[in-house]
């Protein structure tokens, strides 16, 4: 599977599909620290829900739309559900150089000392919001949803969800806290594992969307 | 198994077995649901009803429009797949076999040309050769021939013959029969047993005039067709049964024999 993943990633960094998403979040984190962006963790809360909407953006344009290649890689991977959770790491490992640089922008930029708890906090709220955003992407792809447009309807619509409807999901508390700067190692720790499950628990409904919708590009019969 | 694809059952009761070893065919025109059942033995759809039994390793498949994934070349892809469909004993080396099988095809282009650079036919020899070097378990091919030129139509149903003599099972489709090859009919949404077409051979013989009178007889006996006559040949496609008997007439006869090919346009 690792094999595959690899290709994946492959095809997402060659087709260039992800290089707006960097570059827009690159060119957010160097607004976000081009003045005193106040204490680390407010800071790190407004980059990590950036980075919830460029991760779902990443892992939305990261899958494979050609159906051949869905076709060779569906067989080879043992099936459209695994293909489908692949696609979706495929596109959550491509966004993890952001949570690199924009923790380290953080601690790099930021007027404001930073304690290796608080990089830690920061560094959890980040892959945190990166797992929320990919599964989303994973729960809005195809084959799940078919129609582009509604696949993006479908995707910001649960985005915001999560950041306003408080249960919707625990990334929402954790940016909270992080913004009002009442979270502790341990609070940030907990409400970022509940995030990172959440993020698994939609990119595992995803997979086994796809194995229900039993038609991995499937067009008319030859 | 069953199949429904866009509200239409295009599998109905179909029910086969493949052994290891095998290569089998399954013919059927347009529209037939060829591809829908590629894709089903390969794992890629399920049937709606019944149940495929997949060997545990999973199938190398070829679709028929075939894939050219950017940034990957013939060798490349053949790494990236060798852990998931390549038995162990293959899996060392999988990348380097990939160029010589090339070379057979003919692929007339550098055997390291990046997949998404390549017209249908070459391809479609990439793809083969990848499959060559994997030697997976279970080969499905989706019109693997529709886009290769003849003179490498001959190579390339060698290199699958290769895959099934190699134990693999390898399933391919078409819309003739395969020379040489069982085939299976798909007819109605069901697979039938069809008999096997026996391979032909396409037969140039000089002076055209006198060839058609010596060999009229022995070619009508042999059910053979005359094709074309040009440049003073007589062009003859002549099943393999009946060659002989054509072959010692025309040299009887002191006609001169330009030309003999095996018939792979048929497929």
């Amino acid at each position: 599977m690792v094999s595959l993943l690899l290709v994946l990633l492959r095809l997402l960094v060659s087709s260039r599909r992800c290089l707006a998403a960097w570059t827009v979040y690159a060119a957010l984190l160097a607004a976000v620290y081009a003045s005193d962006a106040g204490p680390p963790l407010p800071a790190y809360a407004s980059t990590a829900g950036a980075l919830c909407a460029v991760a779902l953006w990443i892992v939305l344009t990261g899958f494979v739309t050609d159906r051949s290649t869905t076709s060779l890689l569906a067989a080879a991977a043992g099936g459209a559900a695994r293909l489908h959770g692949l696609q979706a790491a495929a596109g959550l490992v491509a966004s993890l150089p952001l949570v690199a640089l924009a923790v380290g922008w953080g601690w790099a930029a930021g007027p404001h000392p930073a304690a290796s708890r608080t990089l830690a906090v920061g560094l959890l709220a980040h892959l945190a919001a990166v797992l929320v955003g990919g599964g989303v992407g994973a729960l809005a792809s195809p084959p799940v949803l078919r129609d582009r447009a509604l696949c993006l309807a479908v995707a910001v619509g649960a985005l915001v969800l999560a950041f306003t409807v408080p249960p919707a999901t625990p990334l929402g508390p954790l940016l909270r806290g992080l913004n009002a700067r009442s979270a502790g190692l341990a609070d940030a720790a907990a409400w970022g594992l509940a995030a990172a499950g959440w993020g698994l628990v939609l990119t595992c409904a995803g997979a086994v969307v796809a194995h229900r919708r039993n038609s991995y590009g499937t067009g008319a019969p030859s | 198994m069953r199949r429904r694809v866009g509200g239409r059952d295009v599998l109905l009761d179909c029910s086969a077995r493949f052994v290891a070893g095998s290569l089998t065919a399954v013919v059927a025109r347009n529209g037939a649901g060829k591809s829908v059942l590629a894709r089903v033995l390969a794992g890629v759809d399920r049937p709606d009803a019944g149940d495929v039994r997949r060997p545990a390793r999973s199938a190398f498949f070829l679709p028929e429009r075939p894939p050219a994934p950017p940034g990957l070349d013939a060798s490349r892809l053949a790494r990236a797949l060798a852990p998931r469909l390549a038995p162990p004993a293959a899996r060392t080396g999988a990348a380097s076999r990939v160029a010589p099988a090339l070379d057979a095809l003919s692929l007339g282009g550098p055997p390291d040309a990046p997949l998404d650079q390549l017209s249908k036919g070459s391809l479609q020899k990439a793809h083969l050769a990848v499959a060559a070097a994997l030697r997976p378990v279970l080969v499905v091919l989706d019109e693997p021939f529709s886009g290769i030129d003849a003179d490498a139509l001959g190579a390339a149903l060698d290199l699958v013959r290769g895959l099934a003599a190699g134990s693999s099972v390898v399933v391919l489709t078409a819309h003739r029969p395969v020379p040489g090859v069982d085939c299976l009919a798909l007819t109605d949404g069901r697979l039938a047993a069809l008999e096997p077409a026996p391979p032909a051979y396409l037969l140039d013989v000089f002076p055209s005039a006198r060839a058609g009178a010596v060999l009229a007889a022995p070619l009508a006996a042999a059910g053979a067709t005359v094709q074309a006559a040009a440049e003073g040949l007589l062009r003859a496609r002549v099943p393999e049964p009946a060659l002989p008997a054509v072959l010692r007439a025309a040299l009887d006869a002191g006609l001169e024999v330009r030309r003999l090919v095996e018939d792979v346009d048929a497929w």
